[in-house]
């Protein structure tokens, strides 16, 4: 490892002390300027801190959607776009710009990004490159299970709204958030590593160490990350934003708290003959198929069952999946509901003065699934929250703080809303001149975004709980609820609102 | 601005003479012996009180302006010295305060310097001095907001530990801490764009001379920020009782509600000191989320933001 640093280095011409792992610079320097976006400003460069190894402000491990979000938002706004940023992700293709061609044929992974990520996207000047890719806005959303007694549908209208959501490839949004920051002046450096361990500075202050003036009592603010390729860096802030499986969080020994789901979700795109506008979700009894337009007539396919039926629907023939999915999506395991017409909503007809638009429309049948677009990929699907997100010098967000089931396509948004709210409260914690690692100002962050987080999660919880039980009583409370959230206007109203993240609390806000 | 303005029109104009049997007001508790007086006449020196023996004698012997020190104060200080960074310790409460207090300060000087308020290191090039410092709680987040700063303390201790913990951090490792007393450095004739005397002056022996060294350490048309605790009942129910004995949040005795000054007080020995006084802002508790926030209500906490003005007799 050593000598293969020392070559590099003295590649381009430095001479520095090896001992000390030399901060990575020469890799970092060339890795970054080979892009074609702007050049000045990536690269930690050869003019200033290559010897001395300058310590970032802050170091973001992990490029996907989250962390990406988080550093373009840091790039945009005014009292964070000084600081320095490392970015550690081993994907190739961040390093290179991530372009992404139209006639590419869309991911299987993709995300439903509700209104109120959209109008943060837009706060920080992201959206709009999102909207140069292929993107989809849908305004209707219909939500039924198999027992066939009852349905609802959602309408954007019904909120005064356009739309509902907008489904999103993955790689669109990074794609979109890292050309985002590319066109602003921010100082970035990327490291195509994994993070192997880190160090962090566990006491403030032992007050026996005589005051020195060696770059050691200099770095004792500092974290220091060792990553993978040999390289070390030094960094005030340690951002978790690595998934899941989250290094950090495993390194910073926060504990967390969850359980896995006895389901995996198959995930795949498929075709049909027209555009599909709209959102579908069925439950069945081993969980819920969804349908999600991502537009040019191709929708994408989240099904949750249980591991034995996945592994063998992932592996059966494309047409007999295909054969599958209609009727999962039609009439398979169940009638369909009963269309309500206006006027025989029953008990309910004394909100006829204030209906909304949605509860006079009927059921509809989704749209007809001709052929699978893309190979079929199984998760494995659980529930898990770390007990906290701050600690000194470290924060999580993302994936690596909670994940949740996708039968709500909230999870990303929930990451989404914790990278804005940190670099919200980085950005007020700058203004009046705290130092950002310090814990207090993360723990706002967490007390923040802790209670809407864990919120979202018991509420999805409970959904998931509530529909895999085929009980006869519960399955008429089910009806029961979906009665009332389609023919009750402000309990409607409030769900829509909910899901879309423009309120905190479901029902009494 | 206008609440300031509706206190100056409160205050009579007095002749110097009797001002202090207009604001000598009687006193609920006299546990220690320094009396304020507002008049020009020399105070008397505190009397000796029990100095544990950590603390070094900090008086110059040949200096011929009375300090300002007052020796149990500064014992109380040095007996917590060590917590100043321990956000969770004694000094808790002031760490929960600071970047409120900082908020005040980042609006009115930005505005005061004229710079940029959304810059993230508006105080580029000026010079200011936190005295009494302590630990250096507002000292540092001043250095990361780009000023160059000096910090002075009485207690030998506490520049000690403000020295060690600024040295974590390149940005801040540039403060120059000193022991000393403000009126030491006006004899050196050192003088600053900001003086900032937040939380001292009520454990001052006199605080009028404490205001007449700050403003000579003041530049012509500088800013001087004085926060402090109003003496109120409900400054006394809520600082004293209430912090100090039922919440614990700071040991008891840190306080001697006699020592408050009301700010019609601060604002006279200011004028008298040729500092104007041009806002003032209160600090509310919000006991559900555990966060200060700046109010208009001056009762309790209250932080004042003065200019000095041209002496007409320099």
């Amino acid at each position: 490892m050593n000598s293969l640093i020392r070559r590099k280095l003295v590649e381009n011409g430095y001479r520095l002390k090896v001992p000390h792992k030399g901060f990575c610079t020469g890799a970092a320097a060339r890795v970054s300027s080979s892009n074609g976006a702007p050049p000045s400003n990536d690269h930690v460069g050869q003019q200033k801190s290559s010897d001395r190894g300058e310590p970032y402000d802050v170091a973001i491990v992990g490029g996907g959607m989250v962390g990406m979000a988080f550093a373009c938002s840091l790039a945009r706004m005014p009292m964070t776009k000084h600081l320095k940023v490392a970015i550690i992700d081993s994907n190739p293709a961040l390093s290179s710009g991530l372009s992404i061609k139209k006639e590419d044929p869309p991911d299987a992974r993709v995300s439903t990004v509700t209104p109120a990520t959209i109008s943060l996207f837009k706060d920080i000047g992201a959206w709009k490159y999102v909207e140069q890719h292929r993107h989809a806005y849908f305004d209707q959303m219909q939500v039924w299970d198999y027992t066939g007694l009852g349905y609802t549908r959602y309408d954007a209208r019904d909120v005064h709204k356009e739309y509902l959501g907008c489904v999103v490839e993955n790689k669109v949004l990074q794609s979109s958030l890292l050309s985002c920051m590319q066109d602003t002046d921010f100082q970035k450096t990327i490291y195509p590593s994994i993070l192997s361990s880190m160090a962090l500075n566990p006491s403030i202050l032992s007050m026996g160490v005589k005051s020195t003036s060696s770059g050691l009592n200099e770095r004792g603010n500092l974290a220091k990350l060792d990553l993978s390729d040999g390289n070390s860096l030094y960094a005030k802030l340690v951002v978790g934003a690595d998934g899941s499986k989250s290094r950090v969080r495993e390194l910073a020994g926060f504990k967390t708290t969850g359980w896995k789901y006895s389901q995996n979700a198959i995930i795949c795109t498929v075709e049909h003959t027209a555009e599909n506008r709209s959102a579908w979700q069925r439950f069945l009894p081993t969980g819920p198929i969804a349908l999600l337009p991502i537009g040019d007539n191709f929708s994408n396919i989240v099904w949750t069952m249980n591991p034995q039926e996945a592994t063998d629907r992932k592996l059966m023939v494309e047409d007999d999946f295909v054969k599958n999915v209609n009727y999962a999506l039609d009439y398979g395991f169940g009638p369909h509901p009963k269309s309500s017409n206006f006027g025989s909503g029953g008990i309910f007809s004394w909100f006829k003065t204030d209906t909304t638009i949605s509860a006079n429309e009927c059921f509809k049948v989704p749209l007809k699934v001709v052929k699978l677009a893309s190979e079929r990929m199984v998760f494995p699907l659980s529930l898990m929250h770390a007990n906290n997100y701050a600690s000194k010098h470290v924060v999580l967000i993302g994936d690596a703080a909670h994940t949740v089931h996708p039968l709500a396509g909230q999870g990303v948004n929930l990451g989404f809303g914790d990278a804005f709210a940190l670099s919200r409260i980085i950005s007020e914690g700058i203004a009046v001149g705290t130092d950002i690692a310090e814990v207090n100002l993360l723990k706002r962050y967490e007390a923040e975004r802790k209670t809407a987080n864990v919120t979202m999660m018991a509420i999805l919880d409970g959904f998931q709980r509530a529909y895999s039980v085929d009980f006869g009583p519960l399955n008429v409370l089910r009806a029961a609820a979906f009665h009332g959230a389609q023919y009750i206007p402000p309990l409607k109203r409030s769900i829509i609102s909910y899901a879309s993240g423009d309120q905190r609390l479901p029902i009494f806000s | 601005m206008a609440m300031t303005w509706k206190l100056l029109k409160q205050l009579r104009p007095l002749p110097t003479a009797t001002a202090s049997s207009i604001l000598h007001r009687p006193r609920f508790l006299n546990l220690h012996n320094a009396t304020r007086l507002f008049s020009d006449a020399p105070p008397p020196l505190p009397p000796p009180s029990v100095e544990p023996p950590s603390i070094p004698p900090p008086q110059n012997p040949h200096s011929p302006s009375p300090s300002s020190l007052n020796q149990t104060e500064l014992a109380k200080f040095a007996a917590i010295a060590g917590t100043w960074w321990d956000s969770e310790g004694p000094f808790k409460p002031l760490h929960a305060l600071n970047p409120t207090r900082l908020a005040f300060i980042r609006s009115t000087l930005c505005r005061h310097f004229r710079r940029d308020p959304l810059s993230a290191r508006p105080f580029e090039g000026l010079k200011f001095i936190d005295v009494g410092c302590g630990g250096g709680i507002l000292s540092e987040p001043l250095a990361r907001m780009g000023a160059s700063v000096t910090g002075v303390d009485a207690v030998e201790k506490n520049i000690k530990i403000a020295r060690l913990h600024a040295d974590l951090d390149p940005v801040t490792s540039s403060i120059e801490y000193h022991c000393t007393t403000a009126e030491k450095l006006v004899e050196e004739q050192r003088s600053f764009d900001a003086v900032f005397a937040l939380e001292v002056i009520e454990h001052v022996a006199n605080p009028a001379e404490f205001c007449k060294s700050l403003s000579a350490l003041t530049v012509p048309d500088g800013a001087t920020l004085i926060s402090t605790i109003n003496r109120s009942m409900r400054a006394y129910a809520t600082a004293i009782i209430a912090a100090e004995y039922i919440l614990h949040w700071l040991p008891k005795g840190t306080h001697q509600w006699s020592s408050f000054l009301t700010p019609e007080e601060l604002i006279l020995i200011l004028e008298r000191a040729s500092i104007s006084v041009q806002e003032m802002a209160g600090f509310a508790y919000n006991p559900l989320t555990g966060r200060w926030s700046l109010s208009d209500d001056i009762s309790v906490n209250f932080i004042a933001y003065a200019t000095k003005t041209e002496t007409s007799t320099s």
